[in-house]
């Protein structure tokens, strides 16, 4: 944004530290107070990670925000009765627990307005945040106007600012970090259950109230320690960031909390790193900053949970359910009754001791037609209607299959490509032609598609006009193991609903070049509705 | 010109004028955030429009016009592209990442403040007087206006004008904006708040109404930033529209009230803040945005103890007195009981055992003795009062240690009683619920009956049928 800036702005330009400097300052060479500053974080940035995995599962995330807004008070508070006390304003010992107290109090009173009155909890917590906050702020102008004790460290609270520390402060940070680290990682067990189900807990005889108790703790412990380095606004982030990065990574909570420690830590490294070395980057900031990017990775990029993943998974899905549809109509075209074909309907293993089933239904009425008898006991339907191109065997042009589909001509044109990839389709110009495995798997699908319209007519008593939809959003996603069990339940339950032949099922495994029609090919959701499933 | 008018109207009318408005904006839109439970996205607006307006000025100032770093046309631009920026972002991990919506706003806005922060210290250097100070708590203080005039009649004339505060117009301009927004949609607004799914039916897509909210909300939390701060811009939002809403249950009231509330509390809170301290004598004044935002906080903590219909104190003595009115109808339906298992056991034998928990607790005790029916009436408190106010009423009376029923309580208890046993037997007879099931529900409900419903309840029944379905006769009334 400012590269382009007039020459009056060269004077302020960044030095850029050398790679030695850089290379000093993260191997902890560069000056007790720096590497001791660089540690408290990078514990202090492990421990909010672990707490705040916890934070963020038990939906606490933005109690923390409230709880560090809330504590300003306390701190300036502390500030006044440390000078009072006659101690230095600044000592820690006094400033720590008040803010504790403060903060701990904004979270009871944003629980009293939520449990009392009718207000939900977003207003509770903005109204008791920017309240606390607002006389915080008016604490610290009657401190500052108090001449009393150094009063300017007061407002480092707010922004944070790590190269203010002493290197007691920083042992005191450090220790407690670590401390929470450690509690975090005894009580795992409590607190998982706990953040995951309270009332199961509770049922088996936990004490809940002691464990949450616990945990609110442990973040009131971790938020104040934190806000010195990083600020009171930004501490929050500390706790959220690195616990919501980790979430996309593994769906293990001992492993959540690992790598919300690491990122925790590694950002919180990288973060004072980066403010020790350059000029105006204030620590907390930067921190946040840096668990940002690495939140935007893993949102992007995690294996799973990501977005590249999640949407190529949804863009294969709507490929394949396309697909899908591509092969129905090219089945469709080529299997239409008056074109060819219906002496080789035959249904072999069903004929004989079984009573017909319905979906031999077209076969029954296409070799009746042949033999000039009346048929029309056995199908109430009109005759089906002449296709584009009656005599091509399984051709079709891409124009009509995408304008039967409503799709646009390129769509078809990509899903066409995709079938010829998985060899399906001819690698013939327009128009397509299925090859022998594309036939087949053609075949399946219609064959998939019927069966499950048949089972939401027989036992999900859906009406015949309504199984379309339904039958679109689960035909792609039928398993074998699915197909058989349709398969076997639909033959033993015989069939003997009479159905519209609108919905009729095709046998695969007939050996000949399959006759059943019927399902005319218009489906009442032409679009990729079924890329839902 | 009265030198003291001239320092009051140079002074204090500056920065009330600019609370003022900024109270108009923040206060009507934070009805909408309030209602739609979203406040917590007025919270991530006010932090994270900072980005936007550092580089608002970094920008205007990089292209060599530093003067129009504070236009406020460019500052709103800024401010919205960072606002929707930050919507966007929020939305898109709480959709697509699949992240808790309070977690995603805390990442979110924490992201965007962040990097205000960064971008503030990196101005800073490059003499551009943003404060990082001011971005919180505002600076209100330092808003003065020099009138060229010389009465206080020329104040009002346009030339005049022109030299108020560019903030102060701002944030009229703001305010101007969005009262005419919200008179303009006020029944979208309405529809799209309470029921989205319908607003989107009939034709009012909620989504755009909620982005145009937003960068409202964004245009208003930038106006406001500089003279309120950030944190004040949340107090405002939220505490006022908040204590409207527990003052009242109807949605142009609230909008009125909300407005109200809002302009008088930033009224007392700037006087509190910077006024009142100098008049009692200490030499500083406090920060005027915090004063502001405790007296907003106050106020809301007064809606919540003190309104009258949803007050934590006017329910708190509504609980109260019904339990202690429940707790009298208790001990005398009690007393009743007690009275006819006495007769019944002068006709004959005991033996059954009682259906109820107060036949269980008094066993067959003739004579009431007081532990138990304390027991039975809850608290210690509720039992004195129920006792106490008994009394008072002459519904009952002690004689030689033990209690019993005058009269009129007699007559109250009956109907109690009965009230109870309809229930029963309508709950056994005609929803088929098992007699030893339907106690407990009918003591709940014997209270809350009023006699058109008693009466009601009784065509149900066979008139033959005069017992409970724990063969207790059904007093009449």
């Amino acid at each position: 944004m400012t590269q382009g800036a007039p020459s009056s702005m060269t004077d302020v330009a960044m030095q850029l530290p050398t790679l030695g400097e850089v290379w000093r300052v993260m191997t902890l060479q560069s000056g007790f107070n720096a590497s001791v500053v660089l540690m408290g974080t990078t514990l202090l940035g492990v421990a909010a990670g672990i707490i705040g995995s916890y934070a963020l599962l038990r939906k606490r995330a933005l109690m923390g925000d409230a709880l560090s807004h809330a504590s300003l008070p306390g701190v300036a508070l502390g500030f006044m009765v440390a000078v009072n006390l006659g101690l230095p304003g600044k000592s820690l010992f006094v400033l720590l627990p008040a803010a504790a107290i403060a903060g701990v109090l904004g979270v009871l009173a944003i629980q009293f307005i939520v449990r009392h009155t009718r207000l939900h909890e977003d207003a509770a917590i903005g109204a008791i945040l920017s309240v606390f906050f607002g006389a915080g702020v008016v604490l610290i102008s009657i401190v500052q106007s108090m001449r009393a004790g150094d009063q300017a460290g007061l407002a480092t609270f707010i922004y944070g600012q790590t190269a203010a520390m002493s290197a007691r402060d920083v042992a005191l940070m450090a220790s407690v970090a670590a401390a929470a680290c450690l509690a975090g990682l005894l009580f795992i067990k409590e607190f998982a259950l706990v953040s995951f189900d309270a009332n199961f807990a509770a049922a088996q005889g936990w004490p809940v109230s002691v464990i949450d108790l616990l945990m609110m703790s442990l973040v009131v412990l971790v938020t104040v320690v934190g806000l010195q380095a990083v600020g009171l606004i930004l501490v929050v982030a500390m706790l959220i960031i690195p616990a919501a990065s980790a979430r996309f990574w593994t769906d293990r909570l001992s492993r959540m909390i690992v790598i919300s420690g690491l990122i925790g830590g590694a950002s919180a490294y990288v973060g004072s790193t980066a403010s020790s070395l350059l000029p105006r980057l204030p620590a907390g900031a930067v921190i946040v900053l840096a668990s940002g990017v690495i939140f935007l990775l893993s949102l992007f990029l995690a294996p799973n949970r990501g977005l590249i993943a999640s949407t190529w998974r949804v863009l294969r899905l709507r490929i394949k359910v396309a697909g899908d549809h591509f092969l129905r109509e090219m089945h469709h075209a080529s299997t239409q009754p008056h074109t060819h074909s219906s002496e080789s309907c035959t249904i072999p293993e069903m004929t004989g001791e079984l009573p017909i089933p319905p979906f031999a239904e077209p076969c029954l009425r296409a070799n009746c037609s042949k033999s000039g008898t009346d048929c029309s006991h056995l199908t109430s339907s009109p005759p089906p209607q002449a296709q584009d191109s009656p005599n091509e065997l399984s051709r079709l042009t891409l124009r009509s299959i995408a304008h039967r589909r409503g799709w646009s001509l390129l769509t078809a044109r990509l899903v066409a490509w995709n079938l010829r990839r998985r060899g399906l389709l001819e690698r013939t110009a327009d128009p397509a032609r299925l090859t022998p495995a594309g036939q087949s798997a053609a075949r399946r699908v219609v064959h998939n598609r019927q069966l499950w319209e048949q089972y939401l007519i027989q036992f999900a008593d859906v009406a015949p006009s309504h199984v379309d939809w339904s039958a679109d959003a689960v035909e792609h996603v039928l398993s074998a193991e699915l197909v058989r069990e349709l398969e076997r339940t639909l033959t033993e339950k015989k069939l003997t609903t009479p159905l519209s032949n609108d919905h009729t099922v095709l046998r695969t495994a007939s050996p000949a070049p399959p006759a059943a029609s019927g399902d005319d090919g218009r489906d009442a959701h032409p679009t990729l509705s079924g890329a839902r499933a | 010109m009265n030198p003291a008018l001239y320092e009051f109207i140079s002074l204090d009318v500056p920065p009330l004028m600019a609370v003022i408005f900024a109270a108009l904006s923040c206060g009507l839109l934070g009805n909408f955030l309030v209602l739609r439970k979203q406040s917590l996205m007025g919270d991530a607006i006010a932090h994270a429009v900072l980005p936007g307006l550092v580089l608002a000025f970094l920008v205007t100032a990089a292209l060599g016009h530093p003067e129009r770093a504070r236009d406020p046309l460019i500052m709103a631009i800024g401010a919205a592209a960072s606002g929707i920026v930050t919507v966007l972002l929020i939305e898109v991990i709480r959709r697509y990442g699949r992240v808790e919506s309070g977690a995603a706003m805390g990442v979110g806005f924490s992201i965007m403040f962040a990097l205000g922060v960064l971008l503030l210290e990196q101005a800073a250097a490059r003499h551009v007087d943003l404060d990082a100070d001011c971005v919180l708590y505002g600076q209100l203080e330092t808003i003065f206006w020099t009138p060229p005039a010389a009465s206080f009649g020329d104040l009002f004339t346009f030339g005049v004008m022109q030299t108020l505060n560019r903030q102060v117009t701002t944030l009229a301009i703001v305010a101007g904006v969005v009262v005419l927004f919200v008179a303009l949609f006020d029944k979208e607004l309405k529809i799209a708040s309470f029921d989205p799914g319908l607003s989107t039916a009939l034709g009012i897509r909620a989504s755009t109404m909620n982005y145009a909210l937003m960068i409202l909300v964004a245009a208003a939390a930038v106006a406001a930033f500089e003279a309120v701060g950030s944190i004040l811009v949340i107090a405002l939002l939220i505490c006022p529209a908040a204590a409207a809403r527990l003052l009242t249950d109807r949605y142009h009231r609230q909008l009125g009230l909300t407005a109200l509330l809002a302009v008088t509390g930033s009224v007392i809170g700037y006087l509190l803040g910077a006024r009142v301290p100098i008049w009692l004598g200490f030499d500083h004044s406090v920060n005027a945005a915090g004063a502001i935002a405790v007296t907003l906080g106050a106020i809301l903590a007064g809606a919540i103890v003190f309104s009258p219909t949803h007050g934590v104190l006017a329910r708190s003595i509504l609980r109260l007195r019904s339990s202690v009115r429940i707790a009298r109808e208790d001990l005398l339906g009690l007393l009743y009981r007690i009275e006819e298992r006495a007769d019944m056991s002068r006709r004959q034998p005991a033996g059954e055992g009682g259906e109820n928990r107060w036949d269980e607790s008094l066993g067959r005790h003739q004579t009431p003795s007081l532990g138990p029916i304390r027991a039975a009436l809850g608290s210690r408190f509720t039992a004195h009062a129920a006792f106490f106010t008994a009394r008072a009423q002459g519904k009952i009376e002690r004689t030689g240690g033990s209690y019993q029923l005058t009269d009129s309580g007699r007559t109250e208890a009956k109907t109690l009683i009965r009230s109870h046993r309809l229930w029963e037997s309508y709950l056994v007879r005609t929803l088929g619920i098992r007699p030893d099931h339907v106690h407990s529900t009918a003591t709940k409900l014997e209270h809350l009956t009023e006699r058109p419903t008693g009466s009601r309840l009784m065509p149900e029944f066979d008139p033959a049928i005069l017992a409970d379905p724990h063969d207790r006769p059904i007093p009449e009334q």
